[in-house]
């Protein structure tokens, strides 16, 4: 007799832990708010309706004869489609789109720990190892589609080989910190700061 | 933010934006002639008035029933964005380890307890700046979330080593158990003012 005692189970398997993504609340909170407020006038109304109480807020008689004068192909009418079908599509794209990734993930040999790092601490990483290349002055780093792009300034006149130096630094640092996704380096030295 | 959360936002966008898609196409294509209709009609045509006069004894009553189980969902929408995914108590069974729901009688322990124990440690680091650690996930399933702030000139590989090694090593023996899903992120602290150095 084959017997599964709770010890036998398998544990329940491991889901790897993810990096946070964004979770749309800025669009939520607006939507959500609006749907309140709207929701909730329309039902006060309803009710004072029922309640054969004066609208004092609405003049709903003149809204009925307005809209009884109003055709289908009136600009507005047109317009005001034209906008609430926009405004639908849009928040339907924004709930069907993955929301775009915050953190760049960084090699992690136990499969049970996620590691990242956000664009603008990786940004903000990059600057910090650019400059501490002997003759830079300021660094300022994009990173977009795996490429980071450092602009960097330098105070000395002869700069032959900061571009490189530079490149070996960031290429280091980027080394060390890991990402999954690779990124290129490009470093572009900046007129400005050449005498 | 909950996981939850963001897949109830995720469901009311859609709902929302699909309600207003359909109804902003249907004005739209009325009033490009769609539906065999005359595109000069009024929106509001006497047999609608008249239809609604007709149905006046139970037709606002439905019409408030729906706005305010439309306007109970938004508020509820919007509490919810306050919902953390911190968990404050981890179960543990009889033996001290993580509770895996069979039954054992299992014990709480504070999970503040657990996550100050591992931010003093990462803290004690060189090259950590600040650190913060809370649990989430589920009481038999917690889960830990590190947020640690390095200084710029240090070698993240060595923190992050460290943190693996050493820091989680000694919680899952605290917890005696050999999973906790565990997410590390890294934030690098603002470099001092550079020292302008002239040649």
């Amino acid at each position: 007799m084959n017997v599964k005692t709770s010890s036998q189970l398998p544990t329940r398997a491991a889901s790897p832990p993810r990096l946070p993504r964004g979770s749309r609340t800025v669009a939520a909170v607006i939507v959500a708010t609006v749907l309140l407020l709207t929701a909730g006038f329309i039902a006060w109304q309803a009710i004072l309706i029922q309640t054969g109480q004066n609208l004092y807020d609405v003049n709903a008689s003149g809204v009925s004869e307005r809209l009884g004068r109003t055709p289908w192909d009136d600009p507005g009418v047109m317009i005001s489609a034209a906008v609430t079908t926009a405004l639908g599509l849009w928040l339907v794209l924004l709930a069907a789109v993955p929301p775009k990734r915050r953190f760049l993930q960084l090699r992690q040999a136990d499969p049970q720990v996620v590691a990242g790092i956000s664009r603008r601490h990786l940004r903000r990483a990059l600057d910090g190892a650019a400059q501490r290349v002997d003759g830079v002055r300021a660094a300022s780093t994009r990173v977009s589609r795996g490429t980071a792009t450092i602009a960097v300034t330098s105070q000395l006149s002869m700069t032959g080989g900061l571009v490189q130096s530079v490149e070996e630094a960031i290429g280091e640092y980027l080394r060390l910190l890991d990402p999954i996704k690779p990124i290129a380096v490009r470093v572009r030295l900046s007129g400005r700061g050449r005498r | 933010m909950s996981a939850r959360t963001a897949r109830g936002n995720r469901l009311g966008l859609g709902i929302t934006g699909s309600v207003l898609l359909i109804g902003g196409g249907y004005a739209g294509a009325r009033s490009l002639g769609a539906f065999g209709s005359a595109r000069s009609a009024p929106i509001y045509t006497e047999r609608v008035a008249n239809w609604i006069h007709l149905q006046q004894s139970w037709m606002w009553i439905a019409v408030a029933v729906v706005a305010i189980m439309v306007a109970v969902l938004a508020l509820r929408w919007l509490i919810v964005q306050l919902r953390t995914e911190r968990l404050a108590q981890i179960a543990l069974d009889a033996d001290g380890g993580i509770d895996p729901g069979n039954g054992a009688g299992p014990t709480d322990l504070p999970s503040a307890a657990l996550t100050a124990a591992v931010g003093q440690e990462i803290d004690g680091y060189p090259g950590v700046r600040a650190v913060k650690v809370h649990m989430a996930g589920k009481p038999d399933q917690p889960e830990l979330r590190v947020e640690v702030t390095i200084d710029p000139g240090v070698d993240p590989a060595r923190i992050r080593a460290r943190i693996a090694d050493e820091a989680l090593t000694h919680v899952r023996t605290a917890l005696d158990s050999p999973r906790l899903p565990t997410q590390i992120l890294f934030a690098v602290a603002r470099p001092p003012r550079s020292v302008r150095t002239y040649l």
